[in-house]
């Protein structure tokens, strides 16, 4: 039986693919290798490619979970066999896997959670496209936590946010959310699947230690970082994980106010330090431009063509499109703030980075709505109006 | 040669969190001292071991053992075993639960491992209650008694667990109270060796929420209890049921039934997908070929 | 034989008093450092080594041992 490698498998390097394609084919070559999830609308072509491809590459394993609970608990046990893991799901699913989300916070595993977002909330509108969930990523599970979270605007770069997705959950040990939606997950563009070799994996550093002196949740200590080194079953280091509060030897300390302190604040830290290297956002036009129309996903695509039809109307506007949601780039949004007359925060919900931004903008410029729900995209002229606005 | 208790201690117990936090008489107590013979019976690899458990005080099992443990969420220890033994096949995987963690939030979850075939072991350690919150009414909580959230008394009628997963399809159902030492670490030794999921239920004693002595739950699983058997020769202590609803008829009704409820051969979730993967592939080859 | 009871361990259950066959453990007054009572281990000339206290403790605290014949 001739094993199939992935540049093999993956041969026809350009195709005219969809967004959740891309996500599939940015997962395997980044050597996801565990698939576990559950059918829902519009993600279930993600599961269906998943089940097609993985038991063809070596060590592959895709199953069609009972529920998404079960999806993203088998995912995050998988990780612990030094596995590359990811589900995916939209809305309704993405509610039920928060408890588990916080679960994979708590004891630091890297996984991948893919939400194709659609018009919310509860069944709404499954066909539909929205952005509603962007703060739900962030806080949907329950306590101190830190996720990344990162939204593609086209289907080259949900393939290249899936690598890059992977990479950041290995370094941080974190579970990192991709937010899509159903335009982007249904939409074909040009696709350029790279070979292997030519993207990098960043692996999760491994324990290597003497057993007598190791300590599973202890950083600090064998090279300056807040990320353990990650143990894997079948080692000899024999890590508890559990999902309560734990000082560095692993073991439950939930009487301790200290040790909880310390272990959230290192969750939120671990991130937030390097903020340089996790936070991606995407600039044009800002030369001579004293409004910035700011987006994200989906809407950034008729945001910047408003903004480009403004420009050659000879309006001074600029475009902002944000890429790492979380952490959210408020040094950033705080500088642009100081030398703009407005920002236009351009959303398919009502209004949820638009808070972010006006929180950030510390009353140094204009933070103006531009919002829409329904399912629909917002169509240019509905941007143009609040760009020509005075 | 059988080691003694004491180097089963020191070989297998995390001795800086003992004494155990049960409470006294606690029935975890007497599954972690089965499971640590087992498993040195065995001569499982202690590196391939990985006790995965929910929540609730059979869930703190895994924390005293020298070896892999993974504390999850209420009800999905299973979900999370899947995909542990999925990924690594060659894991010894252990699963202990409780009887609310089990057959209420996570009834789902175990009926599809059933399914699936997962070769895991899954040790139900069944108090008949909520214990580590005080004495809730549980699926296995029998019909008629008080608990603090049926202050009156229970009007719902309780699910025999074992019969459930036989219902459902497992390859190994064993039904025994902690007070069956020896016939608890058989059953456990005989799940883990077994290719597919093996559920071990334990009736165990939880003297506090049922406020009763230790004592006395002992002496009521040693005498109330009468064997399932296949086949019985006369034997007062055991006795052929026609099917499983006689278990719940006089004068069976109000006796603990214990036995091996089951014990049969199927292939396992990771012996199918190896054949599947086989013939994946060998089905891409052809059509390159083509 | 040898019977040793891990006295820090012993949360005073009284499962060994309930099921050894030569009843040679018996209820005591005497309080261990957590105020558990401990059973007294009488006439330990008598176990047969059936070990059966050893297996039903659920704090793993008892170990019974052939005493070395001289």
């Amino acid at each position: 039986m001739k094993p199939i490698s992935i540049d093999e498998l993956l041969e026809e390097k350009i195709q005219f693919a969809t967004g959740n394609d891309a996500i599939v084919y940015g997962a395997l070559i980044a050597n996801c290798r565990f698939y576990a999830g559950y059918p829902i609308t519009p993600a279930t072509e993600i599961l269906e490619n998943m089940a097609r491809y993985l038991p063809l590459l070596d060590g592959g394993y895709c199953v069609q979970m009972e529920d998404e609970i079960s999806s993203i608990a088998a995912i995050i046990g998988a990780s612990w066999n030094n596995y590359r893991t990811m589900t995916a799901t939209s809305g309704p699913g993405f509610s039920l896997m928060q408890e588990n989300i916080g679960y994979a916070c708590m004891t630091e595993t890297p996984c991948v959670i893919v939400n194709v977002q659609r018009s919310g909330p509860s069944t709404g509108q499954p066909t539909k496209p929205a952005q509603g969930d962007v703060m739900q990523a962030r806080w949907g599970t329950h306590g101190d936590h830190y996720v990344i979270v990162l939204y593609p605007n086209s289907v080259q770069e949900s393939l290249r946010l899936t690598v890059r997705a992977f990479n950041l959950a290995d370094k941080y040990r974190v579970p990192v959310i991709i937010l899509s939606d159903a335009t982007l997950a249904h939409t074909r563009e040009r696709l350029e699947i790279p070979y292997q070799s030519e993207i990098d994996i960043i692996k999760r550093v491994p324990v290597t230690i003497e057993k007598s002196k190791y300590h599973p949740f202890r950083t600090g200590y064998t090279r300056p970082s807040k990320v353990p080194e990650m143990d894997k079953f079948g080692d000899e280091y024999h890590t508890y994980l559990t999902g309560l509060t734990h000082d560095w030897k692993a073991y439950p300390a939930t009487d301790i106010a200290e040790v909880h302190e310390q272990l959230v604040r290192r969750f939120y830290e671990k991130v937030v330090d390097h903020h340089d290297d996790i936070v991606e956002m995407e600039k044009k036009y800002f030369d001579d431009a004293d409004i910035i129309v700011v987006s994200y996903g989906i809407a950034s695509r008729p945001a910047l063509a408003a903004v480009e039809q403004a420009r050659a109307e000879g309006y001074k506007v600029g475009h902002l499109r944000l890429i790492t949601l979380w952490p959210f780039p408020h040094v950033e949004i705080q500088e642009i703030a100081l030398d703009i007359k407005k920002f236009i925060v351009v959303e398919m919900n009502l209004g949820q980075i638009y808070h972010k931004i006006d929180q950030h903008s510390k009353g140094n410029c204009e933070v103006v709505k531009c919002f829409k729900v329904g399912g629909e995209l917002h169509h240019p002229r509905e941007i143009i109006k609040e760009i020509k606005r005075r | 040669m059988a080691k003694s208790i004491e180097e089963l201690r020191n070989k297998y117990l995390r001795k800086d969190l003992l004494p155990t936090m049960f409470c006294p008489g606690c029935g975890n107590g007497q599954v972690l001292n089965y499971v640590i013979r087992a498993i040195d019976d065995l001569n499982i690899p202690q590196n391939n071991l990985v006790f995965v458990s929910g929540i609730g005080c059979s869930s703190r099992l895994p924390a005293y053992l020298e070896a892999y443990g993974v504390h999850t969420t209420h009800g999905r220890a299973i979900a999370y075993a899947t995909g542990i033994k999925i990924t690594n096949p060659d894991l010894s995987v252990v699963v202990f639960t409780g009887d609310g963690d089990l057959a209420a939030i996570g009834l789902n979850h175990f009926l599809h491992a059933i399914r699936r075939n997962i070769d895991i072991t899954v040790i139900c350690i069944n108090n008949e209650n909520y214990g580590m919150t005080g004495g809730q009414v549980s699926p296995t909580t029998p019909m008629g008694l008080p608990t603090s959230t049926t202050p009156y008394y229970n009007i719902e009628h309780s699910f025999n667990l074992s019969f459930l997963a036989k219902a459902a399809g497992a390859v190994y159902v064993a039904r025994w109270t902690t007070a069956h030492s020896n016939q608890a670490i058989r059953a456990i030794k005989k799940g883990i060796q077994k290719k597919g999921l093996a559920f071990i239920e334990l009736i165990s004693p939880c003297p506090v929420n049922k406020k009763v002595s230790p004592q006395e739950l002992l002496n009521y699983y040693l005498e109330e209890t009468i064997r399932y058997s296949p086949e019985c020769e006369d034997d007062p202590s055991a006795h052929t049921f026609k099917d499983l609803n006689e278990c719940f008829t006089a004068p069976w009704k109000g006796k603990i039934i214990i036995g091996e409820i089951t014990d049969l051969n199927k292939r396992d979730y990771h012996q199918l997908y190896e054949e599947l993967r086989e013939n994946a592939i060998n089905e891409f080859w052809e059509n390159r070929e083509s | 034989m040898k019977i040793k009871i891990i006295e820090d361990y012993c949360k005073g259950c009284g499962y060994c008093i309930d099921i050894c066959p030569k009843h040679i453990f018996k209820e005591s007054t005497r309080l261990n450092d957590k105020g558990y009572e401990i059973p007294e281990i009488t006439d330990s000339d008598s176990c047969t080594f059936c070990k059966k206290c050893e297996l039903i403790c659920p704090e793993i605290a008892i170990s019974v041992e052939r005493e070395e014949e001289k």
